[in-house]
């Protein structure tokens, strides 16, 4: 279970699945609503093009989540949380949760309350295909 | 009868026009040191599925959602053992849905599939395909390429024209 509509952020769901699962509660949440994909880093433009025209011929309003982290030492960039070039802790990551971009991670320590970091461990990418 | 190793009706990942539909072959005798792919080697007779349950599948993937690409990895989609059965499901892919534009990866170079009658009826049904075995003395961090020695080919423009010609994305 969770608080919304959302399909739960550790489901392994394709990103096209995900959307048409939640477009019909877009009709019902009048109060306000959105659904969001979680993509990855270096995702293309041609791929995150196609997913936001689906949405829009969905009638959803829609986000894309792409996490991007930097390493303040050797300065690698992508999706980790210890940097996989060279080990080191002192990492920059922005996520956004709860509908705002903040730094899951900034000179190594999070800005994110302990639920916050909690739902970021649990979420997977939205690449199930088949 | 194909070995398939996997089918992804929804991949990001490994298409040259955006999101596609992949099919993942099981069977490769390159053996490239630094394989991202290792387990789909030997020949795994267990993973047999009929060509026509693969093609009725990549139909009706294809069109799920909106319509997507065809993407063949492996594995090695024209290896010795699968050559036949790709040519059979590509060429009733083109016949139900001509549209399907299709992307495949191989460790063979060009030159030796245009050398070998048994690929004749399979390459004019591919519409890009990247060539080479993975070389990890080459590595390059490639949106489609593992190696600086593998190239993206245009395979129309190439058997028209009697020489490579490499096939232009954006990126």
């Amino acid at each position: 279970m969770t608080n919304s509509f959302h399909v739960p952020v550790f489901e392994d769901i394709s990103v096209l699945d995900k959307m048409a699962f939640e477009a019909p509660f877009h009709e019902i949440a009048t109060g306000g609503r959105i659904s969001y994909n979680e993509f990855p880093y270096g995702v293309s433009s041609e791929v995150l093009k196609q997913a936001i025209d689906y949405a829009m011929s969905l009638g959803l309003y829609y986000g894309v989540n792409v996490i991007s982290a930097s390493c303040s030492d050797c300065g690698n960039v992508g999706d980790f949380d210890v940097c996989d070039r060279c080990g080191s802790d002192n990492v920059t990551s922005v996520s956004r949760v709860c509908g705002y971009l903040s730094f899951g991670k900034i000179k190594g320590s999070s800005r994110y309350n302990l639920g916050k970091q909690a739902e970021v461990r649990d979420r997977v990418k939205h690449y199930k295909g088949e | 009868m194909a070995r398939i190793h996997q089918v992804k009706g929804v991949d990001m990942d490994n298409g040259i026009w955006g999101m596609c539909v992949s099919v993942w072959f099981n069977g490769c005798e390159h053996a490239c040191k630094g394989c991202w792919n290792v387990e789909t080697w030997r020949v795994d007779d267990s993973l047999y599925v009929d060509n026509d349950e693969v093609v009725d599948a990549l139909i009706s993937l294809l069109d799920e959602h909106f319509p997507k690409e065809l993407s063949l990895l492996g594995g090695d989609p024209l290896a010795k053992v699968n050559v036949s059965d790709t040519e059979y499901i590509l060429s009733e892919i083109k016949r139900k849905r001509p549209k399907t534009k299709v992307a495949c990866w191989t460790g063979y170079v060009f030159d030796e599939l245009t050398s070998d009658s048994v690929y004749d009826n399979v390459l004019p049904n591919i519409d890009v395909l990247i060539d080479g075995k993975f070389d990890h003395t080459k590595f390059i961090k490639g949106r489609f390429c593992g190696s600086s020695n593998q190239r993206i080919i245009d395979v129309k423009r190439t058997l028209n024209e009697g020489r490579v010609v490499e096939y232009t994305t954006d990126k």
